[in-house]
């Protein structure tokens, strides 16, 4: 703007100057006031827009601080501290003010002092335990006040005279136990609070749980170096299985989906030529492949290759073929005679197996258990079963645990049949008997 | 009664932003047996450190016993003047003087008038319970303090590097201890220590000097001296003594320690591992060509020189493995039956509950002016990572050398200076009521 003034200035132009609206001289001014010191008028209407690229230090000097008023004064003052049971006075530097100067020291809030149960001789007891003393029960609970309950502390210190050597489970079992028992005597237990049976609870102790719990923090901590890596080698095992578990899912999915193939029943003799072929590629393209531009794609390529004319090469191979179409299907049976017949042993050692009956599709083995029974003893079976805490699928469905399986299911059933009739021939005799006796004693 | 007062309840904790301190010009005292520190609670630095080493010469006829104390004073080349230590082990042996050294490092820059001032002194773990009241009987009989408490120099360490809990590895001049700590609590049982600590080093290297036949002078014994190419003769003009006025050999000891400490800080070093320093097999050592760092030039006061190689490895090695600690000079310690650093800290672990195992191997605080020796760290880093390949080991050093150095006064002058810490002072009340033993059952 101002560079635009400066032409008209240096061309000394200055009606139409005057004629121009009010606005621009306003924006002007604008920008003049934006502008900061140590700047020149010129170079800062060059820099437009835009803040300028670098700091622009202001040779000024600090504002001088407003203060409040007078400065506060301290003062070096006496003081005592409520949690000292001496009156002893420190002194320290305090802030000089008009309130009352008998409050409190501010420091003895952190004077917290743990609430350690004592007890009488009459309490005492009950409390009796054939390991401790009286004496030696006192000093635990002194050395529990004087530490704040720091059992590791205080098993550090414990030197009761002539006193057997305790391990810090020792310990924390007779504290506990004398709390717990002095809490019950106090308050009987059907007495107590919510809050109070919490705390009753809480106070049961299990030495022999954390004892073996210590044995076992020691045995993790006493590694060596070798299993220590081990186990990091497990870990990030562990971890990787775990990241890719998701993607090994996936991938068995889409497995298990190619694999779901068209039927495949009926013999591949119609395949053999290339008629066959062009007929079961059409069958497939249309029929398995689910994704529509793989499939148009497929589909023009099809076509371009049916529609044009066959080349010679193609035509050479289906003459060929229809020849031999007819040679082939009496070849593809004969193959199938030729087949020779596997003895038993044979069969196991090669693990062929014949199905009697084969639907489409892949299939688990276990879901294909024929179910031998049938109908309510079905259902009575499978109680037995579950009873005999047998699984209702296994978990190895070789052709043999299968078949094993498949015959436990029939004896099962032989039996609760067997128990059902026995049942009920036992019942008819008994109503014999009973229609027998009548008579008698009619009789 | 104590607890007529407002206490916050047990199982609040107290808040991280309140601002704990509260100063009451207290005065920290930290006497170790290279040097005594004493400075004002609450301060960074103490502003008082003078040797633990003084100068003494001893009654003649009418005049009496003199003593020379202070950094100015002691190094004066004086005929007659033995230099001795009240201290030994790590404790106050000689209470004739202990008190005067204590006084003395108080009152040539803090204050004159004890009186006004409540003292924190240090102590090491393994003080016993008659030094104990010795220390409180001085600071109150003598000293005339209004209130006196006597705080572990191992938890006082820890302190300074913000842990109540952990692994307190102290290399001191006249032993290394190690000292486990719990909630600002001592482990008693897991307390070890064994004397390798900086003497231990000083004497190593004196004894290596000895038995590769390099001469050890001290500069006050050096009047002017020519630049000589390494491995040559000094050049040199010795100062001589007119018979009877020559110092003693305890004043030459002391002044070739400070040799030997200029040494120790600038060419000796430890050697990182993995494991022990391999054994030294003639002039041409397996050692020498397996360290690939290249010697390190050392000028003695008269201007001899001469490069060191391994052998500033070996003068070392001896902390950490005291079988191959040199042994040619009388009152060295027993190689075979000394513990050695990791020998020591394994025995410090076994003793320690194994619920605090993890937490205090993961705080392992290094301090001590001795641990300032090259490599130390990174040797005992590596030997505890070695001797427990389980837990995570954190080893902690301050990398501020004043703060290594006087981390025991450091942690003595936080302490005081909190203001949950005034209620456990001993007054001087409680003290005539009580007498000494109130120190057995406060100091804990």
């Amino acid at each position: 703007m101002s560079g635009f003034q400066d032409v008209r200035d240096v061309m000394d132009i200055s009606g139409p100057s005057e004629s121009t609206p009010r606005a621009p001289p306003l924006k002007k001014q604008k920008t003049v006031e934006k502008r900061p010191d140590g700047i020149t008028r010129e170079l800062f209407a060059l820099l437009g827009e835009n803040p300028p690229p670098v700091a622009i230090v202001e040779n000024k000097f600090k504002e001088k601080p407003k203060w409040m008023g007078k400065a506060n004064p301290w003062e070096w003052k006496d003081f005592t501290n409520p949690a000292r049971t001496d009156s002893l006075i420190l002194r320290h530097w305090e802030r000089k003010s008009k309130e009352p100067p008998d409050l409190e020291y501010r420091f003895s809030k952190f004077d917290v002092k743990v609430d350690i149960p004592t007890y009488s001789d009459g309490e005492y007891e009950i409390l009796k335990d054939l390991d401790w003393s009286r004496e030696e029960t006192d000093y635990l609970f002194d050395l529990c006040r004087e530490y704040d309950l720091r059992f590791i502390i205080i098993w550090d210190r414990y030197d009761f005279p002539n006193g057997k050597s305790r391990s810090v489970e020792d310990l924390k079992a007779r504290y506990y136990s004398v709390c717990r028992s002095l809490m019950e005597l106090r308050t009987p237990l059907n007495r107590m609070s919510p809050e109070e049976t919490q705390i009753f609870n809480m106070l049961n102790f299990d030495k022999e749980r954390e004892t073996s719990r210590k044995k076992m923090a020691n045995v993790l901590f006493a590694r060596t170096p070798e299993q220590v890596k081990e186990e990091e080698m497990l870990l990030a095992e562990l971890k990787r299985i775990v990241t890719n578990q998701q993607r090994t899912l996936e991938e068995r999915k889409d497995l298990f989906n190619r694999l779901e193939m068209p039927s495949s029943q009926g013999s591949i003799a119609g395949y053999t030529g290339s008629q066959g072929l062009a007929a079961l590629r059409e069958f497939m393209v249309n029929s398995s492949d689910k994704n529509k531009k793989r499939k148009s794609i497929a589909m023009g390529a099809n076509t371009g290759a049916d529609g044009s004319q066959p080349s010679p090469a193609v035509a050479s191979i289906s003459e060929k073929a229809s020849t031999a179409i007819a040679a082939s299907q009496k070849e593809a049976i004969q193959p199938k005679k030729q087949a020779r017949k596997l003895s038993g042993e044979e069969m196991k050692e090669y693990g062929v197996i014949y199905h009697d009956k084969l639907s489409q599709g892949i299939k688990f083995r276990s879901s294909m258990v024929a179910t031998n029974v049938k109908g309510g003893t079905a259902q009575k079976v499978s109680q037995a079963l579950a009873q005999l805490e047998i699984a209702q699928r296994l978990t190895m469905p070789t052709s043999k645990t299968i078949q094993k399986y498949e015959q436990l299911q029939s004896n099962v059933g032989i039996l609760l049949d067997t128990k059902k009739l026995l049942e009920k021939v036992e019942q008819e005799l008994r109503v014999l008997k009973a229609q027998q006796d009548a008579a008698k004693e009619d009789t | 009664m104590s607890h007529l007062h407002q206490t916050l309840s047990s199982n609040q904790a107290p808040s991280t932003v309140e601002y704990g301190g509260d100063e009451i010009s207290a005065i920290v005292l930290d006497p170790g047996t290279a040097w005594t520190r004493a400075g004002f609670a609450g301060e960074d630095t103490p502003k008082s450190v003078i040797p633990s080493d003084y100068g003494v010469i001893d009654a003649v006829g009418d005049e009496p016993r003199k003593l020379f104390i202070g950094d100015n004073d002691v190094h004066a080349i004086r005929p007659g003047m033995e230099i001795r230590n009240p201290m030994s082990d790590g404790i106050v042996s000689d209470w004739d003087t202990a008190p005067l050294l204590w006084r003395a490092a108080i009152t040539s820059r803090l204050t004159t008038t004890l009186a006004e001032h409540p003292l924190l002194m240090t102590e090491p773990s393994w003080n016993p319970p008659k030094n104990r009241e010795k220390t409180i009987e001085i600071a109150f009989e003598d000293f005339d303090v209004p209130a006196f408490y006597l705080a572990k120099s191992g938890v006082c360490a820890g302190f300074a590097s913000g842990k109540a809990t952990g692994l307190v590895i102290d290399v001191g001049a006249s032993n290394i201890s190690i000292t486990p700590i719990h909630d600002g609590l001592v482990l008693r049982k897991g307390c070890t220590r064994s004397p390798l600590g900086g003497s231990f080093l000083s004497d190593q290297i004196r004894a290596y000097f000895a038995s590769a036949a390099i001469p050890l002078t001290a500069h006050y014994q050096v009047l002017s001296k020519n630049a000589v190419e390494a491995w040559k003769p000094a050049d040199a003009v010795y100062k001589t003594f007119a018979p009877g006025q020559e110092p003693t050999d305890s004043y030459k000891r002391f002044q070739e320690e400070r040799v030997l400490t200029e040494f120790k800080e600038y060419t000796a070093q430890v050697w990182t591992g993995p494991g022990p320093l391999p054994p030294s097999t003639g002039a041409h050592d397996a050692a020498t060509s397996l360290l690939s760092t290249t010697g390190r030039p050392f000028e003695f006061p008269d201007g001899y020189n001469l490069v060191f190689n391994s052998e500033r490895h070996r003068v070392a090695e001896g902390i950490f493995h005291p079988p191959s600690m040199l042994t040619n000079y009388a009152g060295h310690p027993d190689p075979s039956s000394t513990l050695g650093l990791n020998a020591l800290i394994h025995a410090s672990m076994k003793d320690v509950d194994i619920e605090l195992k993890q937490l205090i191997l993961n705080n392992v605080v290094i301090t001590g002016a001795g641990s300032l020796v090259y490599g130390f760290t990174d040797r005992v880093n590596a030997e505890i990572a070695a001797a427990f390949p389980g837990p995570r080991v954190r080893v902690m050093a301050a990398g501020n050398s004043v703060e290594r150095r006087y981390a025991g006064w450091l942690g003595g002058s936080i302490l005081a200076s909190l203001g949950a810490f005034h209620q456990l002072w001993i007054s001087r009340k409680e003290y005539d009521e009580h007498g000494a033993g109130i120190v057995e059952k406060r100091c804990k």
